[in-house]
């Protein structure tokens, strides 16, 4: 393990690996202080980049704007009143009272100290972490991978929406646009209504775009004629270290709930900056400071939302499993680059894996180092118009779809799935465990085709299997108990 | 707030949901017949377990509305209880966005990437109330940045 990471850091200093960093971190950045550009809209798009690149830099693309998206977000919270992601919804409060008093230099630079912690506690725990929990996930068969994409699936559909039922079924219509194309186990071409380029399948791609990109900017067009009513400018007011060193604590704590909450898949970065908050709020001293320009209340939500961006990889890197949305699109990235996620990448690709765990790292001290020295640069992007970029991002998006396969037909799909982003939220179908079952349909079919088949049809295999079973124990769990909670809580 | 409106609103989904499951089911069973002859594990195993699995979700939405009292039973706000007018919102806007994008995908293999970028592009800014002369220039300026950077850059041959 000693000599792959010592490797891997190596391999983080080739200039290709270098330059994605960099120019990741900094599209992050600029993306995440936009407001009403997600990082999973950033990240769908940036990908469009990393068709023609090697894995490691394209993956270094993606997580540098990942993580700089991620922090970002604070900068229009902080100057704008406007978070650039949801993740830094909870920044706001402090954020903006900060910013108001003339102190937004200050929150800006606490908001960059807490998220490089956070980020870079999380990069170890992800370093440490994944290579032993990939050693326990070898042991998987066909059972346990049915049983784990089951649960992956119950628990984001449990907490992408209001409805756990709507969020399984949009899961389930997922699984169903996963079967569209070749038999994965009989070869023979399946829903492909005649068509031939259906015959490969769905691209992921122009479905995740669809989904989360052109829904988005549709959604953005009604609103883009309106003006930003207030904007404030970077006062450049300093941060001394000793007040910074100050918050340690509290970003430390955020690090370690943002990781924790990170590493379950399903949560993601918005919820786990409000629990950092609310933590850090119970813990302080001085409570009454909380939402009315509180230093701590910022590393506390940036550190909350930061720590995330190492853990949602660990289940994606040893199971398989796509921790958030975010992480969702970087599977696809990985798919595209031949690597399948799971306990075999550790076997097969063990430099890539490592140099990408050891390069996250990097990737927030270049995130600091940015944030440091062009805040006031990136601040200044806050006041580009919306209605300028919707029109540059969705000729971004076309590229995208189109040139998975260079085809027109992409880009048409992606369109039909921006309708279903766009319709299905205002029913209450959140759309993200869509994009799961699209992403886990292939492994859920073929495992449990392949585990009923080793139990002669039998699905008593799924409750002798202790791991299988602990699965779908957990799945059924996150299925019935937001069902059964009213009576618990006497709340009916 | 739960409105009789809104529950059959809930309603008419989960019953919507169910026919969902039922026509998938069928279409299965229609489009891959010869397969499943063979083996009750074949191609169409998968997909009729997901058609089912939609009808099972849907009937317990369904009977979620009936039961007002069933915990989680509760529905969530209607798109149109909220007037968007009185929130500044122009579903016209993005409804049109909408509509010369799919335009755009169908006219850019005729006109090419960038006549066509240019050509729709320029009418959704027009809609989305941009009025900056320049702003059409730095629209011009990306086409063809974008066209450099992906067909020199990185050998993606656009339409």
């Amino acid at each position: 393990m000693g000599e792959l990471i010592l490797n891997g850091l190596f391999a983080v200093f080739d200039p290709a690996n270098l330059v994605s960093i960099f120019v990741g971190v900094a599209v992050g950045i600029v993306m995440g202080a936009l407001p009403g550009i997600s990082v999973t809209l950033a990240v769908a798009l940036i990908l469009t980049f990393t068709f023609g690149m090697g894995p490691t830099p394209a993956l270094f693309l993606l997580l540098g704007t990942y993580v700089g998206g991620i922090y970002g977000g604070s900068i229009s919270a902080i100057l704008i009143r406007a978070p650039g992601t949801p993740a830094s919804a909870a920044t706001v409060a402090d954020g903006y009272a900060l910013a108001r008093k003339g102190r937004a230099g200050e929150a800006l630079r606490i908001a960059l100290f807490a998220s490089t912690i956070a980020g870079i506690f999380s990069a170890f725990i992800l370093l440490f972490l994944a290579p032993q929990l990939a050693k326990v996930a070898l042991q998987f068969g066909p059972p346990e991978f049915f049983a784990l994409a089951l649960f992956g699936l119950t628990i984001i559909s449990n907490v992408s929406g209001d409805s756990v039922v709507k969020g399984v079924i949009m899961g389930m219509m997922g699984l169903f646009v996963a079967t569209i194309g070749i038999d994965p186990i009989g070869g023979f071409p399946r829903l492909t209504f005649g068509i031939t380029n259906l015959q490969g399948g769905v691209s992921l791609i122009p479905a995740l775009i669809g989904l989360f990109a052109v829904s988005e900017l549709v959604n953005r067009a009604q609103v883009a004629h309106l003006e930003v009513e207030e904007e404030n400018t970077v006062t450049d007011t300093k941060l001394p270290f000793s007040t910074a060193i100050r918050h340690l604590k509290t970003a430390l704590k955020g690090s370690a709930i943002g990781t924790f909450i990170g590493a379950i898949p399903g949560t993601g970065s918005a919820i786990s900056a409000f629990i950092s908050y609310n933590e850090a709020k119970r813990a302080s001293r001085n409570k009454e400071e909380f939402g009315k320009g509180s230093l701590d209340g910022v590393a506390a939500a940036e550190s909350g939302n930061n720590g995330v961006t190492g853990a949602t990889l660990i289940p994606l890197l040893t199971l398989g499993i796509p921790g958030d949305t975010v992480t969702a699109v970087m599977l696809g990235a990985l798919l595209i680059q031949g690597l399948i996620p799971g306990p075999q990448l550790f076997m097969d690709h063990a430099d890539i894996v490592y140099t990408i765990m050891v390069g996250l790292i990097f990737v927030n001290i270049v995130m600091y180092v940015m944030g440091r020295f062009a805040v006031r640069l990136f601040a200044r992007v806050t006041s580009v118009p919306i209605n300028l970029l919707i029109p540059l991002l969705l000729i971004l998006s076309f590229v995208g779809a189109y040139a998975v396969n260079n085809t027109v037909f992409d880009a048409k799909l992606m369109m039909l799935f921006g309708l279903v982003g766009y319709f299905a939220p205002k029913y209450g179908f959140p759309v993200t465990p869509m994009l799961l079952g699209i992403v886990l349909g292939p492994i859920a079919e073929e495992s449990l085709r392949q585990a009923l088949i080793l139990s002669d049809g039998s699905w008593g295999i799924f409750v002798t299997e202790p791991i299988a079973l602990v699965f779908i124990l957990l799945a059924l769990a996150s299925f019935t108990l937001p069902l059964l909670k009213p009576y618990f809580s006497g709340n009916r | 707030m739960r409105t009789v409106s809104s529950k059959r609103r809930e309603q008419l989904i989960s019953f919507l949901v169910i026919l969902m499951g039922v026509g998938l089911y069928l279409f299965t069973s229609y489009q891959i017949e010869v397969e499943e002859r063979i083996t009750g594990l074949g191609p169409a195993f998968f997909p009729k377990f997901v058609s089912i699995s939609l009808m099972v979700l849907g009937g317990f939405l369904l009977l979620k509305t009936f039961m007002s009292n069933l915990p989680g039973g509760e529905v969530s706000e209607s798109p149109t209880d909220e007037d968007p007018s009185s929130t500044g919102e122009r579903i016209w806007a993005g409804a049109l966005v909408f509509i010369i994008t799919v335009a755009y995908i169908y006219a850019i293999e005729p006109l090419g990437y960038v006549l066509a970028s240019i050509i729709s592009m320029t009418a959704i800014m027009w809609i989305l109330s941009v009025r900056k002369w320049y702003f059409y220039l730095i629209l011009v300026a990306y086409v063809f940045v974008t066209q450099y950077f992906f067909e020199t850059v990185m050998y993606i041959q656009l339409p």
